[in-house]
C-alpha cells in the first residue's frame, strides 16, 4: 500500500470514529456520562438495514434512513425513560444503567437474529476506483463523504442555529441555561436523538462492508468513548484525535501486529494521562462538589442473635457438600465463593471509599493468568503460584492506581478503559497467553501437606476439597475486610466517600488510602484468580472482560454495598438466578436480568441488605449505637 | 511568637489575578478577621494557606517552617485546620461520627491495630476527645442525629467541631456566621469565644463588621486580591 491508500483508509476509519465520538460528546454534555448503549444502537442500525433489505426488499438507501430514525428514537427513549431516573443516583449508577441497556439491546438482537453473522449487499457491491495505484471501494468512499458531511452539518448546527446554541449552553451550565429560558428537556432529547442517529447511521452505512453480529459496534463505541475523553469532549479536538487514531491504526495494521491496532485509542489515552493527568478532570476548580450519599438505616441485631446466626451459617456452609450431594451444585458454590472474594474486594472501593472500579475483572484475569503460567511454565505448585499472582497483580494495580486515583470523578471511566486494555492485552500477547485460543491444561491444585504425600486435587472428582479451600480463603478475605473496615483505614475510606476534600481537611491522606484500598481489592482479585485458574484448568481472555467487571459491580449493588453480608448475598443471588434462568432461555434470562438490574438501581439503591434492614424493624437490637453508625433513615 | 508568616503571596487563575502580593503575620493567640467584597480573594487565601491550591509565587511560613510544598493533610498534621465557605460535612454520618472522623489524627493505625483491634483505653481516649468537642460546641442534644438532618446553623457549628478534631494551632473559618439567624450567630460566637480562650489562633472571613469587632483582635481588609492598608478600625480591633 502506498501513502495515498493509507490516507484514504485512515480517513475512512477516522470519519466513522469521529461521528460516533461526537454523538457521545453531545450526550456527555447533557448527561455527564459516556452512553455505552450507543454501541447497541450501532448494531440496531445495521440489523434494521439487514431486515428491511433482506425481508422486505427495500432499497438500501431508504433502509438506511429508516434505520437512522429507529436508532434516534431508541436513543431518546434511553435518555428520557432510563437515564433521567438514574442520573440523580450518581454517575456510577448511570454508567451501570448504560451497560445494562447495551446488554438488553444486544440480547434482543440475539433473540431476533441469533449470533450468526449476517451480511448486507451494497448497491455499489464490487465497484471500485483504481487511480494513482490505489483501489477505493465506492461504498467506502461514499461512507467517508457522508460521515464528513454529517460532521460538518453538526458543526454548523451547533454554531449557527438557535437550537444548537441552546445545546451548547446546556452543556456548559445547565442551571444557567434554564434561567435563559432554554428548554433543557427538549435540548437533551435532541442530543440523544442526534447521537443515536450517528451511531445507528454508522451501523447502517458500515453494514455492507463486513459481516456483523449483535455484538458488533461495541468495540467501535468503546474506541469512540476513549477518543471523546482524549478530545476532552470538545468538538474540534475530538475530530483531530479521531484522525490520529484512524491513521495510526492503519499504519500499525500494515507495519506491525494487526492485533495491536485495536489498542491504539486506549494506549493513547493511558499514555497521555501519564504526562497530563488533569486531562480527565471535568471541573476546573480543584474542589469537587459535595457527594450526596443517601442515608442508611441502622438495624443491628443484638449480639446474641448475631453469634447464633453466624454459627448457624458457618455450620451450614461446612456441611454443605454432604447435603448438597450434587456435583453441579457444589460447582456453583465454588464459583460463588470465588465471586464473594472478588466482590468483597470491590466493596472496599465501591461501598466504603465510593470509588467503584470496573477494572476488577481485568485484575482477576491478571491474577488467574499469572498463577496459571507460573504453574504451567515453571512448574510452581499452588501456593507459590498464588503468591506470585498476588505480587504481579499488586504491581499492575499499583501502576493503575497511581495513574488513575488522582482523577477523582473520572476514576470509574478510567478503570473501565483499563479493563478493556487488559482484555485486549490478554488477547494479543499470544506468545504468553495463547490469545483467543485460550490457555488449556492449567495444573490443578497440589497441596503439599507436611508429613503426608502431595495431594493432587482433581477438579472433577474432588469438588468438596475445592469447596473447602475456596471457603477457607473466603473466610480469610471476609475477616480481613471486616478488620480493615473497623480500623482507622475504614474510617478514612468512609470519610473519602462522604467528602474527599473534607477528609483531607481532617488529616486523611486520601490518595494513600485510596491506593491502599485498591491494592487490597487487587490482592483479593488475585487470590480469586488463582483459585479460578487452578479450578477451571482453562483460561480465556473473554472470561475477564468489562462485562464481567460489570457483573461484579452488579453483585455488589444488588447484595448491598458497604456491608459484610452484601458482597456474600449478591453473588449467591446472582449465580443462582443466572443458573436457574439460563437453563430455561439464556438470552431471555440476560434481558430479564438487565431490566431487573435497572429496576433495582432505581427502587432499591441499598441492595438486598438495605431492603432486609428495612424489614428488620422489629428485630431485637442493641440500644447503644455502634461505633461508626450511618445515620437513621429519615422519612420525608 | 509568630505563628504564621505570609510573604508576597500571589495567585493567578488563567490570567485572572486572585491574590496580589499579600503579606501579613499572625501571632499566637491572634484572632484575625478578614473582610472584603465578593471575589476579593479571601477564600483563595485560605485555599493557599491550607494547601488546597498552590501559590503562583510567594511563601507561607508556619512556625517558621515553609509549608508551600506540603499537601493539605500534612498541613493539618502540622496544626492548620479549616472549614469551607460552602457547608461541607460527612452528610451520611451522625454528628458523633462526624466528630470522630474529625479526630482522625488522634487514632492510630498500623498493621497490628488493623488486624487485632485497638485497646479499650485507646477507644476510651478517642471517646473522651469526641465528648469534649461535643460539649465545647454545644451539640450534645444532636449526638446521634444524622448530619444532614441538622439545621443550617447547627451544621455550621458541626463543621467547626469537625475541624477541632485535628487539635489545630491555627483554625481558618470561612464565613462561619453566614446564612444564620441572629440567635445562631450569637451561639456560634460563644463557641468562638470559648476557643479563643483556649489560646488557639484563628482567622475568620466575615462580611459583617459587628462580628469582626466582637470576636477579632486584628483585621485584614482585602480588595481585588490586595491587602488594603491602613484598614478601617474601631474599638479593640487592630489592623495588621
Ligand atoms: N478555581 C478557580 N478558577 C478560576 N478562578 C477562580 C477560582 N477560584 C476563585 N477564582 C476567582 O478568584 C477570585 C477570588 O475568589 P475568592 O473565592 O477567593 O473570593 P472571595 O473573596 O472568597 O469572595 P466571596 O466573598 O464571594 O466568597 C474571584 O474572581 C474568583 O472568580
Ligand atoms: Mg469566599
Amino acid at each position: 500500500m502506498d501513502g495515498l491508500q493509507f490516507l484514504f483508509n485512515g480517513l475512512f476509519s477516522a470519519s466513522v470514529y469521529g461521528l460516533i465520538a461526537l454523538g457521545l460528546t453531545l450526550i456527555f454534555g447533557v448527561l455527564r456520562v459516556g452512553d455505552l448503549a450507543q454501541g447497541a444502537l450501532y448494531a440496531v442500525g445495521a440489523y434494521v438495514v439487514f431486515w428491511l433489505t433482506q425481508f422486505w426488499g427495500m432499497p438500501y438507501g431508504l433502509a438506511v434512513i429508516l434505520a437512522i430514525g429507529m436508532a434516534a428514537l431508541l436513543s431518546v427513549f434511553n435518555g428520557h425513560v432510563v437515564y433521567r431516573r438514574l442520573r440523580p443516583l450518581g454517575v456510577g449508577a448511570t454508567f451501570i444503567g448504560a451497560i445494562a441497556l447495551l446488554l438488553i439491546y444486544r440480547n434482543l438482537l440475539v433473540l431476533a437474529f441469533s449470533w450468526d453473522p449476517v451480511e448486507v449487499v451494497s448497491p455499489f457491491a464490487g465497484q471500485a476506483w483504481h487511480a494513482f495505484g490505489m483501489s477505493i471501494a465506492i461504498h467506502k468512499f461514499s461512507v467517508l463523504i457522508v460521515a464528513s458531511l454529517a460532521i460538518l452539518a453538526l458543526w454548523l448546527f451547533l454554531h449557527r442555529t438557535r437550537w444548537g446554541k441552546g445545546l451548547r449552553a446546556v452543556s456548559q451550565n445547565e442551571a444557567a441555561a434554564l434561567t435563559l429560558g432554554i428548554n433543557a428537556k427538549a435540548v437533551s432529547a435532541m442530543a440523544f436523538a442526534l447521537a443515536g442517529a450517528f451511531a445507528g447511521g454508522a451501523g447502517a452505512l458500515l453494514a455492507p462492508l463486513w459481516p456483523f453480529d449483535p455484538g458488533s459496534g461495541t468495540l467501535f463505541v468503546l474506541k469512540a468513548f476513549a477518543i471523546a475523553v482524549i478530545g476532552q469532549t470538545k468538538l474540534r479536538r475530538v475530530i483531530l484525535v479521531a484522525g490520529v487514531v484512524g491513521l495510526s491504526e492503519v499504519l500499525i495494521q500494515a507495519y506491525w501486529h494487526a492485533e495491536f491496532s485495536d489498542l491504539v485509542p486506549f494506549v493513547l489515552l493511558a499514555g497521555l494521562l501519564m504526562v497530563k493527568p488533569q486531562l480527565l478532570s471535568v471541573e476546573a476548580e480543584t474542589l469537587s462538589p459535595i457527594s450526596t450519599t443517601a442515608p442508611r438505616p441502622i438495624r443491628i441485631p443484638a449480639r446474641g442473635w448475631q453469634i447464633l446466626l453466624t454459627v448457624c451459617a458457618v455450620v451450614a456452609l461446612l456441611t454443605l457438600p454432604y447435603w448438597l450431594g450434587n456435583a453441579f451444585w457444589l460447582h456453583l458454590m465454588i464459583l460463588t465463593g470465588i465471586f464473594v472474594i472478588l466482590v468483597s474486594g470491590l466493596d472496599l472501593l465501591t461501598g466504603y471509599a465510593g470509588i467503584p472500579s470496573l477494572a476488577q475483572a481485568g485484575l482477576w484475569g491478571i491474577g488467574a493468568y499469572t498463577s496459571a503460567l507460573l504453574a504451567l511454565r515453571w512448574g510452581w505448585t499452588f501456593f507459590p503460584s498464588l503468591g506470585g499472582a498476588v505480587l504481579v497483580t499488586l504491581l499492575a494495580a499499583w501502576g493503575i492506581g497511581v495513574l488513575g486515583l488522582r482523577l477523582r470523578k473520572r476514576w470509574t471511566s478510567f478503570t473501565f478503559i483499563i479493563g478493556i486494555v487488559i482484555t485486549l492485552l490478554l488477547e494479543s500477547l499470544t506468545n504468553l497467553t495463547k490469545g483467543t485460543h485460550g490457555l488449556v491444561g492449567v495444573p490443578s491444585i497440589e497441596l503439599a501437606l507436611p508429613g503426608l504425600e502431595t495431594l493432587k486435587l482433581n477438579p472433577f472428582r474432588d469438588k468438596a476439597a475445592y469447596f473447602y479451600l475456596v471457603l477457607g480463603m473466603m473466610f480469610l478475605v471476609l475477616w480481613l475486610k471486616q478488620r480493615v473496615v473497623g480500623s482507622r483505614m475504614g474510617l478514612a475510606l468512609v470519610a473519602i466517600r462522604e467528602d474527599e476534600d473534607l477528609a483531607k481537611s481532617v488529616g486523611v491522606a486520601t490518595d494513600r488510602y485510596k491506593l491502599r484500598a485498591f491494592l487490597l481489592s487487587a490482592a483479593f482479585a488475585a487470590v480469586a484468580g488463582s483459585l479460578y485458574a487452578h479450578y477451571l484448568t482453562y483460561l480465556h481472555p473473554h472470561l475477564f472482560t468489562f462485562v464481567q467487571s460489570f457483573n461484579l459491580f452488579v453483585m455488589n449493588v444488588v447484595g448491598g454495598a458497604a456491608s459484610l453480608l452484601g458482597p456474600v448475598l449478591g453473588p449467591v443471588a446472582l449465580v443462582l438466578f443466572s443458573e436457574l434462568t439460563h437453563s430455561i432461555h439464556a438470552t431471555l434470562a440476560e434481558i430479564v436480568f438487565s431490566v431487573l438490574l435497572i429496576l433495582v438501581l432505581i427502587y432499591l439503591p441499598r441492595g438486598m441488605v438495605g431492603g432486609g434492614r428495612r424489614l428488620m424493624k422489629y428485630w431485637p437490637r442493641k440500644t447503644v449505637p455502634p461505633p461508626l453508625s450511618p445515620k437513621e433513615e429519615v422519612v420525608s | 511568637m509568630t505563628l504564621l508568616n505570609v510573604q508576597q503571596l500571589c495567585k493567578t487563575f488563567d490570567g485572572l489575578v486572585a491574590l496580589d502580593q499579600v503579606s501579613f503575620t499572625l501571632k499566637q493567640g491572634d484572632v484575625l478577621g478578614i473582610v472584603g467584597s465578593n471575589g476579593a480573594g479571601k477564600s483563595t487565601l485560605f485555599h493557599l494557606i491550607t494547601g488546597y491550591l498552590n501559590p503562583t509565587s510567594g511563601n507561607i511560613l508556619f512556625e517558621q517552617q515553609p509549608v508551600e510544598e506540603l499537601s493539605p493533610e500534612q498541613r493539618v498534621r502540622d496544626g492548620i485546620a479549616r472549614t469551607f465557605q460552602k457547608n461541607r460535612l460527612f452528610f451520611g454520618l451522625t454528628v458523633e461520627d462526624n466528630i470522630r472522623t474529625g479526630c482522625f489524627l488522634s487514632q492510630r493505625g498500623g498493621l497490628k491495630r488493623t488486624l487485632f483491634g485497638i485497646s479499650r483505653a485507646e477507644k476510651q481516649a478517642i471517646q473522651n476527645e469526641v465528648d469534649t468537642i461535643v460539649a465545647l460546641t454545644g451539640l450534645d442534644a444532636f449526638r446521634h442525629n444524622g448530619a444532614a438532618t441538622l439545621s443550617y446553623g447547627y451544621q455550621r457549628r458541626l463543621e467547626v467541631a469537625v475541624a477541632l478534631g485535628a487539635k489545630p494551632k491555627l483554625l481558618l473559618l470561612d464565613e462561619p456566621f453566614s446564612g444564620q439567624s441572629p440567635k445562631s450567630i450569637e451561639e456560634m460566637g460563644q463557641v468562638l469565644h470559648g476557643l479563643a480562650k483556649t489560646g488557639i489562633s484563628m482567622m475568620l472571613i466575615e462580611h459583617r463588621m459587628e462580628s469582626i469587632i466582637a470576636y477579632c483582635n486584628r483585621l485584614l481588609v482585602m480588595d481585588q486580591g490586595r491587602v488594603l492598608i491602613p484598614a478601617p478600625t474601631t474599638g479593640g480591633v487592630v489592623p495588621c
